[in-house]
């Protein structure tokens, strides 16, 4: 439990990132499994994928239960697909860093001792052009082949043996410095203050904010589960390998290079050489193995082929019921896709023949139900923020076509653009999500609009007010007003106009129409 | 005279959107109209809106042009609305078609007819008229008529008030050579 902080989550229930972090997918109804035992509190929720995180968000109580996890932290992932009632999972293994977190308090002491810390640095010539390089730690003849930064070819030891020298660099680790912008964070930081990058000097005992003390000890081979109760997981744990392996590679000096001089350099390249050497090796063995069968003879030449048959018949079995695993969990798949797809032809036989317009291809969501979710919390935090300071009483009111416009220019979430039905059924969407602060509404039965429960009182009365006092006022007068900097409000004037709309058809208002415009006043006659 | 403050309101001259504030916006045009016409003694208007007087006397210069523009704040009812409005008083019976000269003025009743004929009646009664012949001018514009109220009354609309009370049984007409009323004998 260790390993998983808690976050600080939006009003609308999706997590605040880090400056320079992304999400990047997004799954739901996910359990949290620590080693071997449920999380009792955190068993149905979303979990996010970020550049930088995994986070997970509880569908309950977003506000106490959610965590994340360092992308950092974790050394690797295995995937495990459903059987049967065991719903498929990501199991994702734990460095030993998270753990030493444990003691921090206890290593703060130390590090405060020790804060200036020694570093060695080799300097050496390449021996093609003559570059002066820089390496961390000491160069000695066991150590793996040095890169030229210049050049980038392999130096071997022997021939920058004669240029190499040491100095030692007293590195302040008191300080925590940027890795990456250099610039110098408040010691318990955690990520830098201004690109955002992950401090490698931070102080900060991160596991002062879990929340409740876990009996499970976190050992060398801790690691945490994922099930994914609705989905088979398998597009989350791809997205994840691939974040892993990329931030792996991030580092490496000519990461994409295939070969030098005819030597396979790359990573994969060398695997893959090895593989097909392997396999050919393989095949011999075979080989050898049929020629001991016919060059056997008597009864231990019996028993050795028939060990050997029995052990081959073991691995055919094996890979038989793994064959056969995947069998059931694909036809497990199918069928759900099954009644997924005759769930929803019976459900909008009328629709579906209509609403064919947009196909979502947005491909971190699983389907249209759970993206327009997403979008519909999204456009919630969206309108909060953008209207929330710029009104003084925090009254929110937007039509739903200006609201449109703007969201779409602000593309907060990545996968793009969305439709206006899009927009129109996540804004019908928000008191199901427990979003009860604005809300879907028609005014004038025929404009929709979001708005927070008060503000149509709010702005009616504001304006009939304001013609009150100025008589004869058009639109554009009235919104000065409402705008103007004191006020510090922003009604669009298609909300104006609505408003006006309302106060004149309940009869607070009379109109006066000339050509220069239509002018407003109170009803004080009729 | 004065001018009622709403005169001066511009919303007055727009055709209001809202179905029943328009009905009180028309209501308030026929209050104007008709107290306009009872304080200035007035019995004609045209299709426009402009009052015709049969005395020679000039009418005030906010009646000079069409009672639906008010020239101070620069504001005309549109035609449209001042027919809607016409058409209301017509259905009404505060307006009756048929004014002495044109067929589209109309007259402005700002009682109603039964009222203006037992006015007459009460008239003939105060000034020992029964039984005898009076001429329509007598009655209208006769000095013995004058500080009444029908007193300038067109002798058209006053000879229609005056068949209510042939219908009562209450009085004979007299018509001249040309089949006109001319004359009442009120019993």
């Amino acid at each position: 439990m260790e390993c998983w902080h808690r976050i600080e989550i939006t009003e609308s229930g999706r997590p605040i990132l880090r400056e320079g972090e992304r999400d990047i997918f997004i799954d739901y109804a996910v359990g949290l499994y620590d080693g071997k035992h449920r999380v009792v509190d955190k068993q149905s929720g979303r979990v996010f994928l970020t550049s930088q995180r995994i986070i997970y968000v509880d569908d309950g109580n977003a506000a106490e239960h959610s965590v994340f996890l360092e992308l950092d932290n974790v050394r690797s992932t295995d995937y495990s697909s459903s059987f049967l009632k065991r719903s498929a999972r990501v199991i994702i293994f734990l460095k030993e860093s998270t753990s030493i977190n444990f003691q921090a308090k206890q290593k703060r002491k130390i590090l405060k001792k020790a804060a200036k810390e020694e570093r060695t640095v080799s300097h050496w010539t390449c021996p093609i052009c003559a570059f002066a390089n820089e390496t961390k730690g000491k160069v000695t003849e066991s150590s793996p082949n040095v890169v030229c930064v210049n050049c980038g070819i392999p130096a071997d030891f022997a021939s920058i043996q004669d240029t190499l020298s040491f100095t030692k660099i007293t590195v302040d680790t008191s300080q925590n410095v940027c890795p990456s912008c250099t610039f110098i964070n408040h010691p318990y930081l955690t990520n830098c203050e201004l690109c955002g990058t992950r401090l490698v000097n931070s102080q900060v005992d991160l596991t002062a904010l879990r929340e409740a003390p876990s009996k499970v000890k976190l050992g060398i081979d801790s690691f945490v589960q994922l099930s994914f109760r609705k989905s088979d997981g398998t597009l989350f744990s791809q997205a994840l390998n691939k974040l892993l392996d990329k931030q792996r590679k991030q580092d490496i000096f000519n990461k994409d290079v295939v070969s030098v001089n005819g030597v396979a350099v790359n990573e994969n390249e060398i695997k893959r050489f090895q593989e097909s050497f392997s396999a050919g090796a393989q095949n011999n063995n075979s080989i050898e193995l049929l020629q001991d069968k016919f060059g056997s003879v008597g009864i231990s030449g019996l028993e050795r082929t028939r060990e050997t048959q029995l052990a081959n018949n073991d691995i055919l079995f094996t890979s038989a019921l793994s064959d056969m695993n995947k069998l059931i969990s694909l036809a497990n798949n199918i069928e759900r896709l099954f009644n997924k797809s005759g769930g929803f032809q019976s459900n909008n036989n009328n629709a579906s023949s209509v609403n064919t317009s947009l196909i979502i291809d947005r491909d971190k969501f699983l389907n249209k139900d759970l993206f327009l979710d997403e979008i519909a919390r999204d456009i919630y935090e969206y309108s909060i923020a953008e209207f929330r300071d710029s009104n003084n009483n925090g009254n929110i009111m937007i039509t739903l076509v200006d609201l449109y416009a703007m969201y779409n220019k602000a593309m907060r979430i990545c996968t793009g653009l969305i439709s206006p039905e899009e927009m129109r059924e996540a804004c019908g969407r928000f008191e199901k999500l427990g979003l009860k602060e604005l809300k879907l509404m028609k005014i004038n039965n025929r404009i929709l609009c979001i708005s927070s429960t008060n503000s149509l009182n709010y702005v009616s009365t504001q304006i009939v007010n304001f013609v009150t006092k100025s008589p004869g006022s058009d639109i554009l007068k009235i919104s000065q007003f409402l705008n103007d900097d004191t006020a510090k409000a922003n009604w669009t004037v298609g909300v104006l106009v609505e408003m006006l709309q309302y106060s004149v058809d309940e009869g607070v208002l009379v109109l006066d129409e000339q050509l220069t415009g239509i002018y407003y006043y109170k009803n004080d006659f009729w | 005279m004065t001018v009622p403050p709403i005169y001066a309101f511009p919303p007055l001259y727009t055709r209001q959107p809202n179905a029943i504030i328009r009905n009180k916006q028309i209501d308030s045009w026929e209050d104007i109209l008709l107290t306009t016409a009872r304080e200035n003694g007035l019995w004609e208007i045209d299709t426009e809106g402009k009052f015709t007087s049969q005395t020679t006397q000039e009418l005030p210069p906010h009646l000079q042009g069409s009672i639906f523009s008010n020239e101070s704040i620069g504001r005309t009812a549109p035609p449209l609305f001042v027919k809607e409005i016409l058409s209301h008083m017509l259905t009404k019976g505060s307006l009756v078609q048929g004014g002495s000269d044109t067929t589209s003025a109309y007259l402005v009743l700002w009682k109603n007819m039964d009222s203006w004929a037992s006015l007459m009646l009460e008239w003939c009664e105060t000034t020992n008229k029964l039984g005898q012949v009076v001429t329509l001018y007598e009655l209208t514009n006769g000095d013995e008529s004058i500080g009444w109220d029908f007193h300038g009354m067109p002798q058209g609309l006053a000879a229609r008030c005056l068949r209510l009370l042939v219908k009562r049984g209450r009085a004979t007409m007299l018509q001249d050579e040309y089949d006109r009323d001319i004359a009442v004998k009120v019993i």
